[in-house]
């Protein structure tokens, strides 16, 4: 998977890094001063994870928990990230880390303690609300758990905070080092689909949809809390159909009553991102899609065709058996 | 020279790394360039230059002979392909060996001693490894394990090459020969290998040449009954490129636009093309021309009053500009029963993506 590990001097006697490199152990492991030292100084190519990937173990420096773009999430409740890995093993075409670091190595923060104590500075802030932490803005937040270990410690941190919510976002079905965590109410997993076709065409190296459904099912019947990212939607000949069909698929695996909130978005790209579409994968039917410039200089389709995606989509939702109040609409 | 030509230009440092390509290739002198050479080929030119070691060398005799060629053959299609010898550094993770012929992927640079270029440049081709123009020879450990954290190679010119082509929007590709260890003992051993350097690089190229065929049957040569402007020729070529991603094939496009029907149209050859690049838009954009039939039909009175009628921009707003002109008073009854006559909510309904 890696070609190459460097890691921070000041990680180097940490448990996990000792459990990634015995994982890891034919991968040749550079020991380095500071990560911003190699990650990140010389612009390599996206593509280059394909064959090139690397691995950074270090620490995170500066803001660590960051406030979420609006929308984000569930509306009228405070929502922030945090950082703890950069970049994902997944291709998805439509990617907005395509370029964002100008790098596509991964990074693995390991300093989850001044993580933790950000978050806590952050809920005392917002006394007596439901304040969200999204894991996985730029990276995907189960993909690599297995490797970096830092579930136990989350589920740690919310189980003294039960009124602030964690969300792992992810692609993956790696539940391996979920499982085995006591499921908390206010740590939602949620996994963001697409229809199979959808998968294969433009959501390279990731878990097929059903993988990711019996990971879910299982998450389900363990009493985790799951959630689901209808996110991006992308338009198709049959589009209809295809979602009709994940839909029925959703229903066969999953008890939809208890899914905690379902989002949909359409896709969009910032101007920048839609480049670096163009330049890595130019036969991409993205390109070939009817895209726009919108209102705030990002590529999406025309609103109306949004608002009809979306309204169709919902009424599948709504149709298969989900609660109005269980659909929110993201960064539309 | 005048015909539209791929041109290759062969971009070496040294005399000797280019010396099989001079000997083996019909390559004669270009009058009034200094190291220049060309041959040509009946599908393409071939052009060979040496610039001389170092990045500034590279750079400043690069451009000046691209800038002279580009002028006596103006509508040649130029690509520049560095070839060169290059050393590896033992400590990159990576193993290569002495005599290895490898594509280059994507070229740093180093700034100084401890610093690196941001700027990297990648290759037009798959390429094999990454390669780092340095700012000096190599001369100590310390210097080629630092620049191993980037790249298994390294060489003096490539990434200034490079950077010339970017500026200068032309395709650029690398090709490499493993000389050295870059370990501060390089430049007498490369020099007495040289020939067999030079030779591996030009078996290389001929290969190169070989394996790649030139697709001659542009969409252009079956318009040919079209007139079609430069930029008209833009619009139809990312059409194409599109459609083609959409599965369609150069015929399909053309059966499904009613091209035969098309070319009997009564109308000027130019707005032939146009009306290709309209059912063009319309195969590609199938939803776009449902909407804008839909807004064609609801707005329909407004259009006939006398209202030229205009939306925002991917319809962001429930708005429609309306212009018109007054010229009698009789029109004033007509706009007005055209505004009385137009369904607004239907209109924002489908803006509001009811039915599109």
């Amino acid at each position: 998977m890696f070609s190459r590990i460097f890691v921070e001097k000041s990680v180097a006697n940490f448990p996990q890094v000792a459990v990634i490199k015995e994982r890891f152990s034919k991968v040749p492991v550079t020991e380095i001063d500071a990560i911003e030292d190699i990650f990140g100084r010389v612009k390599k190519p996206y593509l280059q994870k394909r064959e090139n990937l690397q691995l950074f173990l270090g620490k995170k420096k500066g803001t660590l928990v960051k406030e979420a773009p609006e929308a984000y999430g569930l509306a009228g409740e405070p929502h922030y990230y945090f950082i703890h890995a950069y970049n994902c093993i997944y291709e998805c075409e439509y990617c907005y880390l395509q370029g964002y670091f100008q790098s596509p190595d991964i990074v693995l923060f390991l300093n989850h303690d001044d993580i933790a104590k950000e978050i806590e500075t952050t809920i005392a802030r917002h006394e007596n609300k439901t304040v969200w932490f999204h894991a996985g803005e730029f990276s995907d937040s189960l993909a690599l758990t297995h490797l970096s270990g830092e579930l136990p410690f989350y589920f740690d941190l919310f189980k003294r905070y039960p009124k602030a919510k964690l969300e792992l976002r992810t692609k993956s079905a790696n539940i391996k080092d979920l499982i085995k965590m006591d499921p908390l109410k206010n740590i939602i997993t949620s996994f963001s689909l697409s229809p199979e076709k959808r998968i294969k065409a433009t959501d390279l190296k990731t878990p097929s949809l059903k993988h990711r459904l019996i990971a879910m099912k299982k998450l389900q019947e363990l009493g985790h809390p799951i959630a689901i990212h209808l996110d991006p939607i992308i338009h198709e000949d049959q589009f209809l159909e295809t979602y009709e069909e994940l839909f029925s698929e959703l229903k066969t695996y999953l008890d939809l009553n208890q899914i905690a909130y379902v989002s949909m978005g359409v896709v969009r790209f910032t101007s920048k991102v839609f480049h670096q579409v163009k330049k890595n994968y130019p036969k991409s039917e993205l390109l070939a899609a009817e895209f726009h410039s919108s209102f705030d200089g990002k590529v999406r389709y025309p609103r109306p065709f949004r608002l009809w995606l979306l309204g169709k989509i919902k009424d599948l939702g709504l149709k298969a058996g989900l609660r109005d109040e269980q659909i929110y609409l993201c960064m539309e | 020279m005048s015909s539209n030509k791929r041109h290759i230009l062969l971009s070496f440092a040294h005399r000797a790394e280019a010396k099989s390509f001079l000997n083996e290739l019909p390559f004669r002198p270009l009058p009034g360039l200094t190291d220049c050479y060309s041959l040509e080929k009946d599908s393409e030119r071939l052009s060979l230059v040496i610039t001389g070691e170092g990045r500034e060398n590279a750079m400043l005799q690069l451009s000046s002979t691209l800038a002279i060629l580009k002028e006596r053959s103006a509508n040649d299609e130029f690509e520049v392909h560095n070839f060169g010898v290059c050393g590896y550094l033992q400590s990159f993770p990576s193993k290569f060996e002495r005599g290895q012929v490898l594509s280059v992927k994507t070229i740093y640079a180093q700034k100084n001693h401890e610093e690196m270029e941001f700027k990297s440049f990648s290759s037009q081709k798959i390429g094999e490894a990454d390669l780092i123009s340095t700012s000096d020879r190599i001369l100590s450990t310390d210097a080629a394990d630092y620049l191993s954290n980037f790249a298994p190679l390294v060489d003096r010119e490539a990434w200034a090459m490079a950077y010339t082509c970017h500026k200068q929007n032309i395709p650029f590709t690398c090709t490499k020969v493993i000389s050295d260890f870059a370990d501060g003992e390089i430049c007498a051993r490369v020099k007495e290998e040289s020939e067999q350097w030079s030779e591996a690089l030009l078996r290389h190229f001929l290969t190169l040449e070989a394996s790649e065929s030139i697709d001659s049957h542009s969409f252009k040569d079956q318009l040919k009954d079209l007139h079609i402007t430069i930029s008209q020729e833009r619009s139809l070529n990312n059409l194409f490129k599109a459609l083609e991603i959409k599965g369609f094939s150069l015929t399909e496009v053309l059966n499904q636009c009613d091209y035969k029907d098309l070319l009997s149209l009564e109308v000027r050859p130019k707005e032939k093309t146009k009306e290709l690049i309209k059912r063009m838009g319309d195969l590609l954009n199938p939803l776009e021309k449902q909407l804008r039939e839909r807004l064609n039909e609801v707005t329909s009175p407004l259009q006939r009053a006398g209202f030229k009628v205009r939306y925002d921009q991917g319809h962001e707003n429930d708005v429609i500009h309306l212009t018109t002109s007054l010229e009698q008073s009789c029109n004033i009854n007509q706009l007005i029963s055209g505004l009385e006559e137009f369904e607004y909510l239907k209109f924002k309904e489908i803006l509001r993506g009811k039915d599109v």
